[in-house]
């Protein structure tokens, strides 16, 4: 029934800035949530959860106005509402892993991918399904640790590391397809 | 930035923010009330405000403290011992299916308090503050009533009380009892439905204990 979080560090930039994604991106994230629940006080308790979830890694945020902040509160709200819509219907109707396809194997060579031309990345990240695009967007482009990524959506610490390894996994496949790797 | 960073930097905005629709909201009192607590409790205790504002941090630090012994009895564990309280412990409560969502039965001190001054500090929907002074011996005591489904993200201060605390039986119900650096005496269980807290100075333990025990629903 109920959970406890100590408090973190709470630096008067960190209240402020907390206040300000509050206000600024609740209606978003609202929105967000709404899309996915289609039930007002279920997207308002995924709005909640996802600020308490903002408070506990606010040092992922450097500055509220920013399209940077923006997507990330974003992907925190819409994964917290996919995650009560699955639950709420216990069904997989709403894909989070393709858990059979890449599991055990290699593990992506991040350097070698990384020095990849930039167009060709995007080309395979435009190929990446959500869930995939996003894990490896919150730990290659905001620096989330994988105890971050699984405060953040939401997982264990196991599942949010084989998510990772599947999306990495997955971005390789795309661009050895694409004759790269 | 390396190049799968500019990848990112080159197509996170369209793809996760292009198909969003904004939508006209007008939030229900019940986010808005769960947010300002949340918020508050993640920057609302400096120690320059509870000396500024003592009767506010009064009623915070009481909705606090109610979510560790709500902690407490469910876990069954005794979770202020478990953590360590160099600084702050905040709450939330994740599930508060089949709990009243208003007060609908009030629960009253029956002890004896003859010598006190009773007043009705708070009179919400949600929670019920009555103060007990006795202005002879300075004894203050202050209890409280609040239904589980407010008590969302609060901050309990914590510090250096690990020394101070027992737990005990209320009424059947698993009860937390502490005393905080600054003298005051607390006491804190639920029974389930509601959460119940004692907040005393100038009272002694046994004291305190007998009057909680006193604690009954109004009209049975």
């Amino acid at each position: 029934m109920l959970s406890i979080y100590l408090s973190l560090t709470d630096t008067p930039g960190e209240k402020k800035l907390i206040e300000e994604i509050y206000h600024k991106y609740k209606r978003l994230m609202y929105s967000v949530s709404y899309s996915i629940l289609h039930n007002p006080e279920d997207a308002e308790d995924a709005v909640h959860e996802a600020f308490i979830r903002i408070i506990k890694n606010i040092s992922k945020i450097e500055s509220a106005d920013c399209t940077k902040t923006q997507a990330f509160v974003v992907i925190i709200a819409k994964n917290i509402s996919i995650d009560m819509q699955r639950q709420k219907s216990k069904r997989s109707d709403i894909p989070l892993d393709d858990t059979d396809l890449w599991t055990e194997g290699a593990s992506c060579e991040e350097t070698a991918i990384a020095n990849i031309n930039v167009e060709v990345l995007k080309e395979a990240l435009a190929k990446l399904p959500n869930n995939y695009y996003e894990i490896l967007l919150l730990e290659a482009y905001y620096r989330c640790s994988t105890e971050e990524l699984a405060s953040l959506l939401g997982l264990s610490h196991e599942n949010a590391r084989s998510r990772l390894r599947r999306a990495r996994l997955r971005l390789k496949s795309i661009l050895k397809e694409m004759d790269y790797e | 930035m390396n190049n799968l960073e500019k990848a990112f930097d080159d197509t996170y905005a369209d793809r996760i923010l292009s198909d969003i629709s904004p939508k006209p909201h007008a939030f229900s009192p019940a986010f808005n009330r769960k947010m300002k607590r949340l918020l508050k409790a993640t920057y609302g205790s400096d120690r320059a405000s509870t000396i500024m504002y003592p009767k506010q941090i009064i009623k915070f630090a009481i909705i606090a403290a109610l979510l560790a012994v709500l902690t407490v009895s469910v876990s069954g564990s005794n979770v202020v011992q478990q953590r360590n309280y160099e600084t702050y412990s905040m709450f939330f409560v994740d599930d508060t299916a089949g709990t009243p969502e208003t007060i609908e039965d009030v629960f009253t001190v029956t002890a004896d308090m003859t010598g006190f001054e009773k007043s009705v500090d708070v009179n919400e929907p949600y929670l019920l503050i009555t103060r007990y002074s006795d202005d002879k011996s300075g004894a203050n005591i202050i209890f409280s009533q609040m239904t589980v489904a407010s008590v969302q993200g609060m901050r309990l201060n914590t510090e250096n009380v690990d020394g101070t605390v027992t737990t005990l039986r209320i009424n059947g119900y698993d009860a937390i009892c502490f005393k905080t650096t600054t003298g005051i005496r607390n006491i804190i269980w639920d029974n389930s439905e509601y959460a119940f807290m004692l907040e005393a100075s100038g009272i002694g333990k046994d004291t305190l204990i007998e009057i909680a025990c006193s604690v009954q629903n109004a009209e049975k």
